[in-house]
């Protein structure tokens, strides 16, 4: 569909200009295809996730903006609202509160401020969201520190 | 000679009656003359002193083909143009008889506005902006005939002029008196040689200056549509005037947004979107990307006037005012 090729084409004309005044996110087209994006978010300050680099891979269906785009991380991360093992994300408005008016850039910062603010109710990696559930925010905390460090920080040495 | 003069004073009255409708686009083209004059006397000087034919009290003609024109003009039909002139003044009013009166032969400049004779005596070429390039071209070859040597000039005179013409200033400060007589002068020439290309451009300028400062590109469109509908846009674009945050493009596919568009208002939380992402929108989920609240049943039938059936130009503008407060 040429509508959602043109909505990307100016998308990526807006992330270019808007680089600078937003450092926590970077978006990247892929070099062949525009419907395949990657972004590279930094975890929020005063979470587990301060620190980390995470990257995202974005799908953009033909019908976008009318649909959303598909995102998971491609980075590991402890989160209840993200699956462990394949990256997806549990995010209302990646789903039925999506909205045509959101953008790739306004989608990565939905990411950052789930990541600050975590919802167990609705987990998909079960041990994180039972963890918060229980109360155990230290023990959340803790592992999803661990994780960040292991999978979103450059080694060590 | 006598139907000659029936005829001529015919065309002079219709020319008297379309010169008062077209008075504020002439105070333009005074202006635009000025201007012109300005560019003339830089360039062409030398040029006119020696071709002018004018009598000697008279400042140098700075027109190449005007003084040509001048001189080429039989006897018999300067007197008739004379007697026309008085005839026209007369009639249309004393708003410029002073310095005009005084005057041996109307063909003498005024000092006051040397850029409308430029502008008048000559039927074709100068006198510009009526002109189409056409028009010039073929006036081109009629001269050719006659004298090769400024045919050249004449030529980088035409283009130069025709270069100048699309920016008409809207402002006109120069005092009507100043502009009037050369201009009846303007009329006539023309009047007797093209009379239909001279009206169909003076309708045109008349139009753009009425419209000019509202939404002139979108007018063609409009007419199109029914009287409701037009009265419905109308309603619709003076309310979007207290909108301060309308965006100029749509938040759907970034395209512009066009008048019709930004004037549509589908949902009461004020978000706007082009015509064509509603209707996409429609087909797929129907709910507003501003509040994701469905849009037909919620937004009270406007969705109605997306549709082309515009419940009322109240209902509308009562909606814009009611977003421009949210």
């Amino acid at each position: 569909m040429q509508a959602s090729r043109a909505r990307l084409f100016k998308e990526y004309k807006e992330v270019h200009k808007e680089k600078a005044v937003d450092p926590d996110i970077q978006l990247v087209c892929d070099d062949s295809n525009i419907y395949k994006w990657t972004a590279l978010i930094k975890g929020p300050s005063e979470t587990p996730y301060e620190g980390g680099v995470f990257q995202l891979a974005f799908s953009i269906p033909e019908q976008y903006p009318l649909l959303p785009p598909q995102v998971r991380f491609l980075t590991k991360i402890f989160h209840p609202n993200v699956h462990f093992k394949t990256g997806e994300i549990c995010l209302d408005i990646l789903k039925n509160a999506w909205s045509p008016a959101w953008t790739l850039q306004s989608v990565c910062r939905a990411i950052i401020a789930l990541m600050a603010h975590p919802e167990p109710d609705s987990p998909l990696n079960c041990d994180s969201g039972n963890l918060l559930r229980s109360g155990d925010v230290r023990g959340y905390r803790s592992m999803a520190r661990m994780y960040t460090r292991l999978a979103a920080m450059p080694k060590k040495g | 000679m006598g139907s000659d003069d029936g005829s001529h004073a015919a065309m002079s009255r219709d020319i008297g009656r379309r010169k008062r409708t077209n008075r504020s686009a002439k105070l333009k083209q005074c202006k635009l003359d000025a201007r012109r004059e300005q560019w003339l006397s830089q360039v062409k000087s030398k040029d006119c002193v020696v071709r002018s034919r004018t009598p000697s009290d008279s400042p140098p003609l700075p027109h190449p083909t005007l003084s040509k024109e001048l001189g080429r003009r039989p006897k018999e039909e300067e007197e008739e143009e004379e007697e026309e002139h008085r005839d026209e003044v007369g009639r249309d009013g004393s708003s410029f008889h002073g310095s005009e009166e005084g005057s041996p032969t109307h063909r003498s400049p005024l000092p006051g506005c040397p850029n409308n004779r430029i502008s008048s005596g000559s039927s074709f070429g100068s006198s510009s902006r009526s002109i189409s390039d056409a028009e010039v071209e073929e006036d081109d070859s009629e001269e050719k005939g006659e004298d090769k040597g400024e045919v050249e000039d004449w030529e980088a005179f035409a283009d130069a002029l025709s270069a100048d013409q699309p920016n008409p200033n809207p402002v006109a400060t120069i005092p009507e008196s100043t502009a009037a007589p050369g201009n009846t002068i303007t009329d006539r020439g023309e009047g007797l040689e093209k009379p239909d290309a001279k009206q169909a451009v003076h309708r045109a300028w008349r139009q753009d200056d009425a419209f000019r400062p509202r939404s002139l590109p979108n007018l063609s469109k409009q007419r199109s549509f029914p009287a409701s509908m037009e009265r419905h846009y109308a309603a619709a674009g003076w309310a979007q005037h207290g909108i301060l945050s309308t965006p100029s493009s749509c938040p759907i596919c970034y395209e512009d947004l066009d008048p019709t568009d930004s004037s549509f208002l589908p949902c009461n939380c004020g978000f706007r979107l082009c015509l064509f992402c509603h209707k996409r929108i429609l087909e797929v989920d129907g709910r507003c990307p501003g509040c994701r609240k469905h849009y037909a049943p919620v937004a009270g039938g406007e969705v109605g006037t997306a549709r082309g059936m515009p419940p009322s130009a109240l209902r509308l503008s009562r909606s814009c005012s009611m977003s421009s407060r949210a």
